[in-house]
């Protein structure tokens, strides 16, 4: 008896998880309140209204992208079950070969971002088609059973429905309603074919897309991991209660509609009339999101050269994701905020003033400190740099001034830089690139008007039909006008200029029109005086020794006049002063935190320990001290081995290493050495670098072979 | 008795078989067996037939329209012999789930023992002991996965409960594959044959739709059987294709191009998209609104360059965007199953050596190419080796990069086979066409077909 | 009590049978109707032809229970439908007739399909001793426990306890039950005689004392009552007869007896007694009998079809024995068929190897580019053919269906044979002849 009593005492040992209540992690528990803490603080809150800001405008992008396609399936999913009906089912039994309206929605690779999507096209069908809407994931279809029983529970008890019937949200959760789909038939068929007028237009709202009989509408979100067998008997199943139960399927596809196939057998898939909706690739998502968020001078914050292209990487080679890329970006404006002292001041220009203004001396101090300032510095005549330097005032005033020019770029680089791709983007072979954004990497890199890939681009231009330049002129024009400040408002008008010289061209009066053209040309000569001016100055020379025909002539003209006005305007930001406050550019920490890469990091920590432990005395990473922690030693060791390892062998390198100066006797060797080789190996062997073998006696095998 | 047993039996056999042209006889022979509501009838009907041959349709008119007592249940949705039992009593006892009285309580039952003594009981509490109780089982084959003791109880269930009841099951699979364990009596058998072209033509013109002349639609019919009816049989499929090319069929009428009766210009306009359709014949995945568009798209690029339809619908069924690395992943995940794991050095070493003539032998006697057997599985430093030799450009191995092949998993391009319990070697298995993986090299420009063993 | 059900029951439709004969049904019909309760599974024959010995010997067996409390064991083995239930029907019935068994003895009947284990079988032996509420909602330890309760539950009353008569119809497949334990027990307590019981086992199989076990085996007496092959062909033809004959309870005479008339003369004709023939040569299971005779029977009518003749009967033979796989080819399509005929090849030239569907294609595609006339079909649209012909079972895969291996690579065997494929090449409807040569140069 008592014994029983024992082991009941024994079993209730045991340790039980309690869930503690979580806890609020504050803003100091992550920053170091060090000497500036206050002005972390303020930029925290520059940070944060940022981040709201642009959060909210990457949710109404979400919201709008896949409206299209979502507008078609919803209609679709309306529309396919409009004609059923229950009131004469002797006739509508009839009907003999039903199929299933199913709609198969193509939702490309990028699993992370399908959460998203499903959960508004499920809201959007909600509001919109029906309220009878369940959602299958195949993670918890593993028989058909269970999915049957998902449906169910997932449609009647449904809220919008029950509002009058709780019993049987009672029985449901009971469980003694047989899981079949025949109650679902029954429980429909309660619900709206007994249904009196006033509540039918209630329960099922009013909108012409709804009708008396709302479809059933069952979603699965990732198909292609579905067991078939499941799926096929849930299939058949659905389409034997056809005429009875207005049911639409939706597939989600990541892949292509050939996996219906390689699920579904020919006696079910014909049960099913399928149509395909294509969603947007998630590269266009991508484009739009650069375009509202980065590319535009809204949010002051930009993203560095390195930092874009890896984040651009990582969304290009590895996963189509644009929740990861969005990831990406918020790190990265977080890790400004956190580490750029004086992000504070990378705000709207508006703030710009008093912002400065209550900067106290050291901050400026940091700023004079800055590469970029310190350029500017010099670039001034001697007399401002002094004050520069020492006039708190004086040098207050240079800094707005140089932020809100940096504003102002801003302002026009966007504008110009669409402009400029759409000149290039047709190019054959596209020196330029085909995406915008390539075309901005460009930019943020180096100034883009000195690359190769530009001016061998312009040499194309050059060489452009009349219609084609014609189109491009108009198209730019647009671009221009669109979205121009009043700082560029002359460009357009300058180029329409050239649009109306184009219907002037071939009328008798070119000739001295062409005159006082090159005049004008002439004229220009003597403002600017930089030698690529020149150079033109001499190719247009040498243009009119060989008689050119007017529109080559204005051709030339109107690429010349672009190029000048791309000099002008997509200078690369990083020859602007101040740009530090403004760019992010650290790759190495977003690489750290987004693209890391577990097995050389080990390698790293093996091989040069130092990298992480800083530790003096074992620096030079290549000859190995006995100051390094023994596995790295060993691992040291095991990197000069062939394939086998003679354990014994290793032992003796081992000791040597570890002890210089005691030779090694094989008689007794020191039992502490002995054991902590012992300990290193077997941690080499737990980390993956080396197995035991059976081939060779005392031998281990290696199974690394340096490289990545 | 119900008034239904008064009524002439020979005016419903002649609506019914108005209803369902060209199976009389088998409604006959039904009728027949059947006989007045208090005959006996045979223990089990076994009705088979293909798909589409009318015999779920027949039963359940005949059901209807002499109103006798039946209950109609689809074997596939038993997944348990619970569900079964409970079905066929409830549906007798016409228990109403969300019948607000809770009066009547559903019947619970979980074994052929109480089955067959609730199973009288109900009969006799709803009255029905004396006229014939049917039990019509759909896909009848699924009951031979079920308790081996469930398909012979309901053969013999005339015998088991001493009552009058017929079981009639329903299948396209032929009764000797049911013969199986002990305890069988042999149902009645009747066969329900494919239709032949002309009665698929009467059934067909039953659907001529309103307003159209019955001639061009039968016309129509006839196109479209001429082309489609050696590939394939099933009433279904082919009411399918009707309806989808209907519409296009109609179009010149519709534009007055042509007048409903000559049937030279309607062939001619139809006949190219019939030929199409031939291509996706079976595999449904356009309605026909989407049809629509879909030809319109072709013929306009048929006219700017000739490519080919078949190639370019494929092409439109299975392309997939894949990031960059996956790419090569999946091409490296293709050749590492579809070629034997001694031929990568020749393929892949930095100074692969001319193949000796000895090689070359020996492929020619095991021509027995892998891409007959199907991908063989592979491990994952393999798939590595192979993915670094051909990727241009140093890749860190990050963990993006391992992520992937999971996604990649989870898309069912790739399967894992094995060694879920060892961490470190786990194996892989490529699931993915030859066309696919053309198709994906072909975008990263890789010759993957330079690499295949089969090919070399 | 169960046994008696049938019986009253069957009575139960003559008395229908009489409340519709005033709104004036015509002999025919009725005639039909009795004719196809006797056809009906439901239907014990009034005397069984050839099998006297065995009912004698089984009766008295019983009497000697149901009389003198005797306890004995048998089992009735024969295969199907040649009367094995039939006789024991016949025996209880007439032993019902002697006043002393009818209220003396106690009947349990039991069948293997139903009771699938002990539990159920015991529980059921309950009810049909009525003793549910005697039982209430004891727990008992063992089986055995619970058995010997109900026995002396029925003890109670009078001092010598009721003799039992146990019926297990489907014997064998009460030997699949864990440990045997009703079996062990039943045979136990008729053996050491704790209280009269007769236990009747009836089974199809030979080998069912094979399948008990020692201790069980050990327990039974052996004796054993076998029919088989003892049919002759003149009983088979007096069936035949005794099934289709009126009894004299016949309201109309007249009727009656010429319908015999009639039916004799049936039963004279020659094709009839060919066909007879035929069927008793291929099983003398009467239960097949009765499906051949019964569509004959229905298709009987007042207007047009008032008496049974030799065609209807040798039609419905000729519906029975058709070979229903080339009668299911028949409806495949041209495609389908020309997959089936690959296959065909492939395990010709395999001998019986197994193949998968690539292979198929690629014999499909090498015949089908051969010939202009075919048109070559996209692999997806061949594959859905050929799940067709995989959901139709004339392929089946060889490790079964849950592989992970994919569809094309699953390794399927074909189950049809050469001559059924040819045959049904033969029937086909407008099959083009360089498919039918193509079936046929194999072969060779």
């Amino acid at each position: 008896m008592n014994v029983e009593m024992d082991t009941a005492g024994s079993v209730s040992k045991g340790c039980f998880a309690f869930k503690g209540k979580k806890k609020v992690a504050k803003l100091e528990d992550y920053l170091s309140d060090g000497e500036f803490g206050q002005s972390v603080v303020k930029r925290h809150q520059v940070w944060q209204k940022m981040w709201t800001e642009i959060d909210t405008q990457i949710q109404i992008l979400q919201a709008d992208l896949n409206s299209k396609i979502f507008n078609d399936l919803l209609t679709f999913a309306a529309g396919s079950c409009s004609t059923f009906t229950l009131d004469n089912l002797e006739t509508s039994n009839k009907s003999m070969y039903k199929e299933i309206p199913t709609a198969a929605l193509i939702t490309g690779v990028n699993t992370p971002d399908h959460q998203l999507m499903f959960a508004t096209l499920i809201s959007l069908l909600k509001e919109r088609v029906s309220p009878l809407v369940a959602i299958l994931r195949s993670k918890d279809c593993q028989n058909v059973k269970n999915t049957i029983s998902k449906t169910l529970s997932q449609i009647v008890d449904n809220s919008q429905l029950l509002d009058d019937e709780e019993e049987e949200e009672k029985e449901l959760t009971q469980k003694n309603l047989p899981v079949t789909l025949s109650t679902l038939v029954q429980w429909y068929k309660h619900k709206f074919r007994s249904q009196l007028s006033p509540r039918k237009r209630k329960s099922t709202g009013e909108g012409d897309v709804r009708h008396k009989y709302p479809p059933v509408v069952v979603v699965l979100e990732d198909f292609e991991s579905f067991l078939p067998h499941v799926i096929q008997d849930f299939i058949t199943i659905a389409s034997s209660y056809l005429n009875q139960l207005p049911i639409v399927f939706v597939f989600g596809i990541a892949t292509a509609i050939s996996a219906v196939h390689r699920l579904l057998p020919n006696a079910v898939s014909s049960l099913l009339c399928m149509e395909k909706f294509q969603a947007p690739p998630s590269s266009e998502y991508l484009t739009m999101l650069i375009n509202q968020i980065i590319m535009t001078p809204k949010y002051p914050f930009k993203l560095g050269a390195r930092v874009f292209q890896l984040l651009l990487d990582i969304f290009l080679y590895h996963d189509f994701s644009v929740l990861n890329f969005v990831k990406g970006f918020r790190f990265s404006l977080m890790d400004h905020y956190l580490n750029m002292s004086l992000s504070h001041l990378c705000c709207s220009t508006e703030e710009v003033h008093k912002k400065v203004k209550v900067m106290d001396a050291e901050e400026v101090e940091t700023i004079r400190q800055l590469p970029s300032f310190m350029r500017f510095v010099e670039e001034n005549p001697a007399s401002h740099q002094s004050k520069l330097l020492l006039d708190e005032k004086f040098a207050k005033e240079a800094i707005v001034d140089l932020l809100k020019r940096m504003h102002s770029y801003h302002m026009n680089l966007f504008p110009v830089l669409r402009c400029l791709h759409k000149l290039v983007c047709k190019l054959p072979k596209h020196p330029l690139g085909k995406q915008q954004r390539e075309v901005y990497s460009l930019v943020l890199e180096s100034n883009i008007f000195e690359t190769e890939a530009y001016k061998q681009s312009m040499e194309l231009l050059r060489m452009l039909a009349k219609d084609e330049l014609e189109e491009m002129l108009k198209q730019t024009i647009e671009v221009l006008t669109e979205d121009a400040t009043e700082a560029i408002r002359y460009l357009p008008i300058n180029l329409s200029q050239f649009m109306n010289r184009f219907n002037t061209l071939d009328d008798p009066m070119e000739e001295e029109e062409r005159e006082e053209v090159e005049g004008s040309s002439l004229k220009v000569i003597p403002k600017q005086k930089n030698i690529h001016e020149l150079r033109q100055r001499l190719k247009e020379m040498e243009k009119k020794k060989k008689k050119l025909s007017p529109y080559e002539k204005l051709r030339s003209e109107i690429i010349d006049y672009y190029d000048s006005v791309f000099r002008k305007y997509l200078v690369c930001p990083k020859n602007l002063p101040l740009h530090e406050i403004f760019y992010y550019d650290s790759s190495s920490t977003v690489k750290k935190h987004l693209n890391a890469s577990p097995r050389s990091a080990t390698q790293i920590a093996l091989s040069n320990p130092h990298h992480h432990l800083q530790s003096i005395n074992c620096d030079e990473d290549e000859n190995m001290s006995s100051a390094m922690p023994d596995v790295c030693i060993v691992y040291k060791l095991h990197l000069e081995c062939g394939q086998f390892i003679n354990l014994y062998d290793w032992l003796q390198a081992f000791v040597t290493v570890v002890s210089p100066d005691a030779e090694f006797d094989p008689k007794n060797p020191d039992k502490v050495l002995h054991a902590r080789f012992i300990r290193a190996v077997s941690e080499l062997q737990f980390l993956g670098f080396i197995k035991p073998t059976k081939r060779k006696t005392d031998h281990v095998v290696r199974l690394t072979w340096g490289g990545c | 008795m119900t008034s239904a047993s008064s009524e002439d039996p020979g005016t419903i056999i002649n609506e019914i078989i108005e209803e369902i042209p060209c199976r009389q006889k088998q409604i006959s022979t039904l009728m027949a067996l059947f006989g007045k509501r208090v005959h006996f009838t045979p223990a089990a009907l076994f009705l088979y037939g293909h798909t589409a041959t009318g015999k779920s349709l027949v039963v359940s008119t005949l059901m209807d329209k002499l109103k006798l007592p039946f209950v109609l249940l689809n074997c596939v949705e038993c997944y348990s012999q619970r569900f079964l039992y409970e079905h066929i009593l409830n549906s007798l006892y016409q228990t109403d789930l969300f019948a607000f009285d809770e009066s009547v309580p559903r019947i619970k039952c979980d074994n052929m023992n109480d089955f067959m003594r609730l199973f009288k009981q109900v009969l006799n509490e709803k009255r029905l002991d004396k006229e014939t109780v049917y039990i019509i089982m759909d896909k009848a084959e699924r009951l031979r996965d079920m308790e081996a003791n469930i398909l012979p109880a309901f053969l013999r269930l005339q015998e088991l409960s001493s009552s009058n009841v017929c079981v009639i099951l329903l299948s396209e699979i032929v009764w000797e594959k049911f013969r199986w364990g002990t305890g069988f009596a042999e149902p009645f058998i009747l066969h329900f044959p494919d239709y032949k072209k002309d009665e698929l033509l009467q059934i067909l013109s039953k659907g001529c739709p309103a307003n159209f002349p019955e001639s061009c639609y039968a016309m129509y019919l006839n196109l479209v059987l001429s082309v489609f009816h050696h590939v394939c049989r099933d009433l279904r499929e082919i009411q399918h294709l009707v309806n989808l090319n209907f519409m296009k069929f109609t179009e010149p009428i519709r534009c007055g191009e042509a007048t409903s009766d000559d049937s030279k210009k309607l062939w001619k306009n139809i006949e190219p998209h019939l030929k199409k359709a031939l291509q996706t014949v079976y595999l449904r995945e356009v309605s026909s609104s989407q049809w629509e568009r879909y030809q319109a798209e072709i013929a306009r690029d048929m006219e700017q360059e000739n490519t080919s339809q078949s190639l370019q619908g494929l092409s439109h069924r299975c392309h997939v965007e894949l990031p960059y690395y996956s790419k090569y992943l999946l091409i490296a995940a293709y050749l590492a199953s579809y070629n034997p794991a001694k031929t990568d050095k020749r393929f892949f070493a930095k100074h692969s050596e001319k193949k000796s003539k000895k090689t070359l032998q020996k492929k020619k006697h095991e021509r027995a190419s892998n891409h007959m057997l199907g991908p063989k599985p592979f491990p994952l430093d393999r798939l590595m080796a192979i993915f670094y030799s051909i990727v241009e450009g140093k890749v860190a191995p990050t963990a993006n990069i391992f992520m992937q092949i999971t996604s990649l998993v989870s898309l069912h391009m790739l399967a894992q086979v094995a060694g879920d319990d060892q961490i470190e070697t786990p194996k892989y298995k490529c699931l993915i066409s030859l066309d696919f993986i053309k198709s994906v090299a072909r975008t990263v420009n890789f010759d993957v077909v330079k690499y295949l063993y089969d090919f070399v | 009590m169960k046994s008696k059900q049938p019986r009253s029951s069957g009575g139960r439709f003559m008395k229908v049978v009489e409340e519709k004969k005033d709104e004036c049904i015509s002999p025919i019909s009725k005639t039909q109707e009795i004719l196809k309760l006797r056809l009906s599974q439901k239907h014990t024959p009034s005397e069984i032809f050839g099998l006297q010995k065995e009912q004698r010997q089984l009766k008295d067996l019983i009497r000697r229970t149901g009389v003198f409390g005797e306890s004995n064991s048998v089992l009735i083995i024969g295969p199907r439908g040649c009367g094995k239930s039939a006789i024991v029907q016949r025996v209880l019935t007439e032993l019902g007739e002697e006043e002393e068994i009818h209220k003396n003895l106690l009947q349990v009947h039991l069948n293997g399909l139903l009771q699938t284990d002990d539990k159920v079988a015991l529980k059921e032996i309950t009810q049909q001793l009525h003793l549910e509420n005697t039982v209430g909602d004891r727990v008992f330890g063992s089986f055995a426990e619970t058995l010997q309760f109900l026995l002396e539950a029925l003890k109670r009353g009078n001092q010598t306890s009721k003799p039992i008569l146990f019926i297990l119809d489907e014997f064998d497949l009460f030997a699949q039950h864990r440990n045997q334990t009703l079996l062990y027990n039943l045979f136990d307590i008729a053996q050491s005689a704790q209280a009269p019981i007769c236990v009747v086992g009836i089974t199809c199989r030979l080998d069912v004392l094979e399948l008990l076990e020692k201790r069980v085996k050990s327990r039974f007496s052996h004796r054993q009552i076998y029919l088989y092959n003892n049919m002759t062909f003149e009983n088979y033809v007096m069936f035949f007869k005794q099934l289709l004959k009126l009894e004299d309870d016949f309201p109309d005479r007249r009727f009656q007896s010429d319908w015999n008339k009639s039916i004799e003369e049936l039963s004279e004709a020659q094709s009839v007694v060919d066909m007879l023939k035929r069927q008793f040569s291929f099983s003398q299971d009467i239960c097949a009998l009765k499906q051949i005779m019964f569509l004959p029977v229905c298709s009987l009518n007042e207007m047009d079809i008032p008496r049974l003749t030799p065609a209807m009967f040798v039609d419905s033979m000729k519906i029975s024995t058709s070979d229903s796989k080339s009668a299911m080819l028949h409806g495949v399509s041209i495609l389908e068929l020309c997959l089936i005929i690959a296959m065909k090849h492939l395990t010709d030239i395999y001998e019986g190897e197994p193949f998968n569907f690539e292979m198929v294609y690629n014999e499909y595609q090498k015949f089908a580019q051969r010939r202009s006339s075919m048109q070559v079909f996209d692999k997806a649209v061949v594959l859905k053919a050929f799940e067709h012909l995989v959901a139709l079972e004339l392929v089946k895969s060889v490790e079964g269906g849950s592989t992970k291996i994919q569809k094309e690579y699953r390794l399927m065997s074909l189950l049809i044979h050469n001559t059924q494929i040819m045959d049904a090449l033969q029937k086909y409807p407008q099959c083009p002849t360089d498919v039918r040569n193509w079936a046929t140069l194999s072969i060779s």
